[in-house]
């Protein structure tokens, strides 16, 4: 194999334990992102480094402008009878020594290019362990070349060491969404080939999906065909191939659930898909038997401490039953349905001993933001019913992933009242009965407006709880957002996984990125579309991924024409990977 | 006001141009008319009374009449040591690292087609038993950090200069060491006969005749010439050389080593430059020019590689002899220096191994 080029330490370019320089070869070509080794005697031993080209320089042999102008006596029409021969050097990033070493390579040493292997050294991925590699992507290896998968390690994304996905990116690419459903994908297929390996693998992963739409219904169409892949089928199946994916298709047996209407019993229309859609929705016993009745105020109402302590006491009244299965009170008159709730607090909020420790003004601020809740909530709290049709979360591994669309709930307040609801339902069930190896994903774009950052009502504490203490519960967060700098610190922080599409320069710039070097931040302003910068905990540097092409449709507009699936499998049905 | 037009008067009457400082350039010999019998026949293209700076023609040169191959040599070293011989001469010790360059033109980029380079210490040795000497040349050479090759001087010429004079002896290691450079560059000359050639420095002594001959062309491009015996028209030509002028080529015959064709060239002026400096000599083997038979042709062939040697001219003002320097020389000195190893570390090494390093360290 020829060489790159030498690694060369002159002052302003010295090697160092992160850091090295070399000047390449002038028949050679040395791209950024380009993993590369390289080997020097260090003491006694031989020592082995893998680096990745954080940037390629070239530098004339002109000492300034005047003298680049010169050779060409200032005439651009000048042919010089020499070219000019400059040098082009590159600047990497040790990702890894081989034994771990804490010295810089020797000024000489040959540099290579990196194989597949190296690359796997180079970022720690261990490759007796493939069950706990992830891979999902391509591992750029300059422009046009790859140096194996880009894999993600399952220790960091499902709670062992770390927990949770998080995705950064401009909007209007789709690139996030492909990322957070190619993971569920891939999760969903890994832990059927477990359980079909070894039925009664008392090991086995188990995966809840659970994914939230929230523009259109566009993830509405992730079991049909996406056009796009379609029309390229042959390239795109190259690179699902190439990460070990023979047979890449839409997600099949997904269960869609869509807010309930108000005046029926059917979802809200959901575009381009006509059936196999449920609706979901919850009267006051729901939310009583849920302890979700505090999640129907947002910041703004819980802000004081009158009306938030208002809102306990009332579900407190509201509450009946054990203390871990509570149920709507039915005694002393307690209303049974919203509407009743609204008539009974009008009715009685004048009366001093009706709530006497709080004010009239603070009843007063209650009874309005029931009201208004309750006439933007359209059909999804239910007023004059004593039961809804609330989001039931699987308490096992399903084969395939729930759609919950919050684009049908107008309100701001109540899409995250049905976040909370599931995040709620999801961290009571693995409170009661913990299941090993069970994991709940669930999929949530739009994270700033969730989880904003600088908000401390109840939704945002309940996700930043999930982002800190979740994986240890096997919930797992794959969420995504325009901006991280907008999104609460803690829920950004606690994402072990972290997955950075083209983003904007003053984005770039906030705090929130300061875990990547300068060079990846200015990557990370040029990504192409199906390109990610993939970093988690034991990377020094993060890597540049290739993320294949979905088969499913990211959006009505994707969908191919291929035959509508016929059937919706049942939650629990195998599907065949 | 003041009335400065007497100043300008004189000024532009006697040609005056700004000059600012200029590296030192070597003596000129008397005006006079060279040695009839040794001496260079100077009016072989013009006669020397004749003699007017020539204007370089556009035509650009024939491709069998430029160099494609450009080598160089360097010599860096310095005295580091002294010792004083049986008979109490101070002896100077020089360490010296020597090397040689060749580049070779393939379009428009230049290979490193031949390169060497030697660690040498130079002393005069005669006065020392010569198996003391060996002795000391045998550890220096076995030494793992140093493998240094002693070139033993000789003493100076009775006469020439006193045994005692230290600078005497420092100039005797230094042109012993010297010589090494130029074995070297000869090596680089010899190793391809074949190809065009253009060498730093004098083609003489390090080329014989019939060598030279062979070759489909061969030229030595020295920097600080020394210019003939010549009368008043010779040096005022030389003074009068503007950039892209040439004088006329004058017939050196050089008994015992290869006769040249050689002229002046400008190749460069500016501002403030010295009316000495620019000025480069151009030698190629007389045996070349006679392939051009006839004036016209021999003219032609020497204009015409004056214009390729003036396009090739070094144009960054930051290297420090850029006005008397050639791009590919340039070229070959940056592909050889690096090979070099710095000298404190050379010479510490030294020091060390000869048990005087602490108290004087470089």
């Amino acid at each position: 194999m020829t060489a790159l080029g030498r690694v060369a330490a002159p002052p302003e370019h010295e090697s160092n334990t992160a850091t090295f320089y070399f000047w390449v070869d002038r028949e050679q070509a040395v791209e950024r992102t380009q993993i590369v080794r390289t080997c020097s005697r260090v003491g006694n031993r031989d020592v082995k480094f893998v680096g990745v080209v954080q940037e390629v320089y070239r530098r004339s042999r002109q000492r300034d402008i005047g003298e680049e102008s010169a050779r060409f006596d200032s005439r651009a029409s000048e042919n010089p009878p020499f070219a000019s021969e400059g040098v082009t050097y590159a600047e990497v990033a040790i990702l890894r020594t081989e034994p771990p070493a804490y010295c810089p390579p020797l000024e000489e040493s040959e540099v290579f290019l990196g194989s597949p292997e190296d690359a796997q050294l180079g970022y720690g991925v261990d490759p007796n362990r493939p069950d706990r590699w992830l891979p999902v992507g391509r591992l750029r290896n300059g422009g046009e070349q790859f140096a194996g998968t880009a894999a993600i390690d399952t220790d960091f994304l499902l709670g062992k060491n770390g927990g949770h996905l998080n995705a950064n990116g401009i909007a209007g690419l789709g690139t996030k969404s492909t990322l957070l459903l190619s993971v569920n994908w891939l999760l969903l297929r890994e832990a059927a080939r477990q359980k079909k390996a070894a039925p009664s693998g008392s090991g086995n992963l188990q995966v809840v999906s659970v994914i939230f739409n929230v523009k259109n219904f566009d993830l509405f169409h992730i079991d049909r065909w996406n056009r796009d892949y379609r029309a390229k089928e042959a390239e795109h199946r190259a690179d699902w191939a190439a990460i070990g994916v023979d047979d890449p298709r839409p997600f099949e047996g997904v269960t869609f659930r869509a807010p309930q209407q108000k005046d029926n019993t059917n979802p809200v229309p959901t575009g381009g898909r006509y059936t196999g859609v449920t609706a979901y929705s919850w009267s006051l016993a729901d939310v009583i038997e849920r302890r979700l009745f505090q999640y129907l105020f947002a910041e703004a109402d819980l802000g004081t401490a009158n009306l938030g302590g208002l809102v306990t006491e009332v579900e407190e009244f509201l509450t009946g039953g054990p203390p871990d299965s509570p149920k709507l009170r039915t005694a002393d008159d307690a209303p049974q349905t919203f509407q009743a709730l609204l008539d009974w607090f009008k009715k009685m909020k004048d009366d001093k001993s009706f709530f006497g420790d709080f004010a009239p003004g603070t009843k007063g601020s209650f009874l309005r933001r029931l009201k208004f809740i309750l006439r933007k909530s359209e059909g999804v709290l239910r007023k004059d019913e004593s039961r809804g049709k609330p989001l039931d979360i699987p308490e096992s591994g399903q084969a395939s992933p729930l759609v919950i669309d919050l684009n049908g709930v107008r309100a701001a307040s109540l899409q995250r009242f049905v976040v909370a609801a599931v995040f709620q339902q999801i961290s009571d069930t693995q409170e009661r009965k913990q299941v090993p190896n069970l994991k709940y994903l669930i999929t949530l774009d739009e994270l700033n407006r969730f989880a904003p950052k600088g908000s401390s009502d109840a939704i945002t504490s309940l996700i930043e709880t999930v982002a800190a203490e979740g994986r240890s519960q096997g919930v797992i967060l794959l969420g995504a957002q325009q901006q991280a700098s907008l999104v609460s610190t803690r829920v950004i922080e606690n994402a072990a996984v972290r997955a950075v599409g083209r983003s904007g320069a003053l984005e770039l710039g906030a705090d929130v990125w300061k875990f990547l070097g300068k060079s990846a931040r200015d990557a990370a302003a040029q990504l192409q579309p199906d390109e990610k910068l993939l970093y988690q905990p034991s990377f020094r540097e993060p890597m540049l991924a290739k993320i294949p092409f979905p088969p499913f449709a990211l959006s009505e507009g994707d969908v191919a024409a291929d035959p509508v699936p016929a059937t919706r499998r049942t939650q629990n049905e195998q599907t065949d990977w | 006001m003041t009335d400065s037009s007497g100043i300008t008067q004189f000024l532009r009457k006697y040609r005056a141009s700004a000059v600012g400082v200029t590296p030192p350039r070597p003596e000129l010999p008397t005006p006079g008319e060279p040695d009839p019998v040794a001496g260079p026949d100077l009016s072989a293209e013009v006669d020397i009374t004749d003699w007017k700076p020539i204007p370089l023609p556009e035509a650009p040169a024939k491709p069998d009449e430029t160099p494609t191959r450009f080598v160089d040599g360097s010599h860096a070293g310095q005295s580091v040591l002294c010792v004083r011989s049986p008979q109490g001469y101070p002896i100077a010790i020089r360490l010296a690292e020597v090397g040689a360059v060749a580049l070779e033109l393939t379009g428009r980029r230049f290979t490193r087609a031949f390169k060497a380079v030697e660690r040498v210490v130079g002393f005069v040795a005669d006065p020392f038993p010569w198996e003391e000497v060996e002795a000391f040349a045998t550890a220096l050479a076995n030494h793992p950090g140093l493998r240094l090759r002693v070139v033993p001087a000789r003493m100076p010429e009775p006469g020439a200069a006193n045994p005692f004079d230290y600078g005497a002896m420092q100039t005797q290691a230094q042109n012993r060491c010297q010589q090494e450079m130029l074995r070297l560059e000869a090596l680089a000359l010899a190793s391809a006969p074949a190809v065009p050639t253009l060498i730093d420095g004098q083609l003489g002594g390090r080329i014989n005749t019939r060598d030279a001959t062979d070759r489909p062309l061969l030229v030595g491009l020295v920097k600080a010439p020394t210019p003939p015996r010549m009368p008043d028209t010779g040096f005022n030509t030389l003074l009068d050389l503007g950039p892209g002028q040439r004088s006329p080529y004058f017939h050196d015959p050089r008994p015992g080593d290869v006769p040249l064709a050689s002229w002046f060239l400008r190749l460069a002026s500016g501002s403030h430059a010295a009316p000495n400096w620019g000025t480069v000599r151009v030698d190629v083997p007389w045996k070349h020019l006679e392939r051009h038979s006839g004036i016209d042709a021999r003219k032609g062939f020497v204009g015409r590689l004056s214009r390729w040697l003036i396009d090739a001219r070094c144009r960054a003002d930051s290297y420090s002899r850029m006005p008397v320097s050639l791009d590919p020389i340039v070229r070959a000195e940056d592909g050889l220096k690096p090979l070099f190893t710095p000298f404190p570390v050379l010479a510490n090494r030294l020091y060390r191994a000869a048990g005087l390093f602490r108290r004087d360290e470089v």
